[in-house]
């Protein structure tokens, strides 16, 4: 029978059983109480539901962005009354996140869409997204001005450009039955560039026009 | 051959021990030969030829070394467990880096058990502490003071309200307040304004909501995401316009 | 005999441990003792057994004051270990009883 036992030497397995055990709770009380050390992004993108209200939403796409930094991942989210463009990058902090842009999509309406501006490192990236609700509408059609700013004056305008990209329904993303669609343009100006007046056009097989909205809703991010 | 020199070959096959383990392995070879020494010399050895008589007991010092290694063949183990430690030393300096949360922590916890906010009337008629709770997505808005009183030289309401996470060490989803509407029933408020304070922990807000004579209740709504609540503040009881 | 020793050391190993906890020197002293010093193994050699048992979960090891007033590593039989014992034990009998078998086969194999 044992007595006082001793402390027992442990053995390689069991010393690295024990060090794999404290590794696991530190990971779990530093992500749920500190909200860092993040592994996995998809956890950084948790967190930015919570950060703007949304609730539980389910992926629709991943965009890899590395113009702005080697480990970008932008996720287009959505759920029965919200569409959302989010983003994460990986640092010495673990997955951070980027709230990105919101749409309340709990209103009828043929088309919901948003913009979100990123600035990070060299590049500039601008994402036009948004839900299509109509059904009749095939095709989009993105219209904005782009305007660049000069490098030594940065309120003074250097160009201005206007631009169009045309979005065909095979280009578009399905979940649960509804349709998203997520646009993505890159820029390498030097100097300080931005998106504005932006507006997404509606068009059906016949090529009439079914809709036309405005983007309201915006996020510009920049890390300087 | 010496203790030492015997020793010595044993742990020259030890290289892919860690040096604790090592360590470990010459104590053991060492003790060993300690106690058979004592029993030698206690028999009558002399000292020299004693020591000789182990070692030569003890065996080939290559082939132990060798036998021993052979053990030790769990390298996988050693590199997940180092990995297991960096892991938890980044872990840890992480948290010290962001050490700052708990003190959202803190006041998600204080809006729970005792919020507290200055009142900014001009003048109070009547006052009364509440609480009335309404949930807002993950979050909780709570409603812990209601008074009735003079600002900017209407007769207003005063509603105190907080609202967090659910989780303690949650953050409240900034913007909430662009949703909440607070008017009186079946009508809308002539007159509004709030200030506030907070944290990603907790947020304060005071909204000021014009009243018309003998109103006895607000109804306070959110809507948002699909997501529709309502809530109704009675107003508290006593003293009336001056 | 040395091979055989050594393929059997394990074996005898575990069960020195069944009856009480030993250390090193210990046990060698009570082989000795068992066997009537038939097993004259190398003492060195043992101690690889040990540290390969103890890896592999079998013995549990820490270290006590020994009757001599020294402290010394002593070694525990874990449940993993019993098992493992038992294991070894049914298929040295196995292995006995068909050499057994066998020389009995040969001198039943006289002219009836």
């Amino acid at each position: 029978m044992k007595q006082t036992k001793r402390q027992v030497l442990p053995s390689r397995r069991r010393r690295t059983l024990r060090r794999l055990l404290i590794a696991a709770a530190a990971l779990c009380l530093v992500n749920r109480i500190f909200l860092i050390g993040l592994l996995f992004p998809i956890q950084a993108i948790r967190q930015n539901e919570e950060r703007t209200g949304t609730g539980r939403t389910t992926v629709i796409c991943r965009d890899w962005a590395p113009e702005l930094q080697w480990s970008r991942l932008t996720y287009l989210m959505g759920n029965e009354h919200v569409t959302f463009l989010t983003g994460t990058y990986l640092s010495y902090l673990g997955w951070l996140g980027d709230s990105g842009a919101v749409l309340d999509c709990s209103e009828e309406a043929a088309l919901h869409c948003g913009l979100w501006s990123i600035n990070q490192g060299d590049g500039k990236v601008l994402y036009v997204f948004g839900r299509i609700d109509d059904p009749a509408i095939v095709r989009l059609k993105i219209q904005g001005r782009q305007t660049v700013f000069s490098e030594e004056q940065t309120d003074q305008v250097a160009e201005e450009t206007y631009q169009e990209w045309t979005l065909e329904q095979e280009k578009w993303m399905e979940k649960d039955g509804r349709r998203y669609f997520l646009m993505k343009t890159v820029s390498y100006e030097k100097s300080s560039w931005s998106g504005q007046d932006f507006s997404v056009t509606g068009y059906n097989k016949y090529d009439e026009m079914v809709a036309e909205e405005k983007i309201e809703e915006g996020a510009f991010t920049s890390f300087v | 051959m010496t203790r030492q020199g015997f020793m010595d070959r044993v742990l020259l096959s030890l290289t892919r021990l860690t040096a604790e383990e090592r360590e470990n392995v010459r104590q053991e070879l060492e003790e060993h030969i300690e106690d058979r020494m004592e029993v030698m010399l206690e028999m009558g050895w002399k000292p020299e030829l004693a020591e000789e008589r182990c070692l030569e007991a003890m065996g080939d010092p290559v082939e132990i070394g060798r036998e021993m290694a052979k053990q030790y063949r769990g390298r996988g183990w050693l590199w997940l467990g180092r990995a297991a430690v960096l892991l938890t030393v980044v872990l840890c300096i992480q948290a010290l880096l962001g050490v700052g949360i708990l003190f959202n922590a803190w006041d998600s916890l204080e809006a729970r058990v005792n919020p507290q906010m200055g009142s900014r009337l001009d003048w109070t008629e009547s006052s009364g502490q509440v609480d009335l709770r309404m949930p807002m997505g993950n979050d909780v808005l709570r409603v812990f003071r209601v008074s009735v009183g003079k600002r900017e030289e209407r007769r207003v309401a005063e509603i105190a309200m907080c609202a967090y996470d659910r989780w303690p060490f949650g953050i409240v989803a900034y913007d909430w307040q662009r949703y909440v509407e607070i008017n009186p029933p079946d009508a809308e408020a002539p007159y509004r304004s709030s200030n506030g304070r907070g944290s990603c922990g907790a947020e304060y807000v005071q909204t000021y909501v014009e009243l018309e004579p003998g109103a006895r209740s607000l109804v306070m709504a959110y809507e948002r995401f699909g997501e529709s609540q309502r809530l109704e503040i009675p107003l508290p009881e006593g003293g009336e316009a001056p | 005999m040395k091979k055989n020793a050594i393929e059997h050391t394990r074996l005898l190993v575990l069960s020195l441990l069944v009856g009480e906890d030993m250390y090193g020197y210990q046990m060698i002293v009570e082989l000795a003792r068992r066997s009537n010093h038939t097993f004259d193994m190398k003492e060195g050699t043992l101690y690889p057994v040990l540290h390969g048992l103890e890896q592999e979960g079998f013995v549990e090891a820490y270290r006590q004051e020994a009757p001599s007033g020294r402290e010394r590593k002593y070694y525990h039989l874990t449940r993993k270990g019993q098992g493992a014992l038992r294991e070894e034990k049914q298929a040295w009998e196995r292995y006995a009883g068909a050499v057994n078998d066998v020389l009995r086969g040969g001198a039943e194999a006289e002219p009836v």
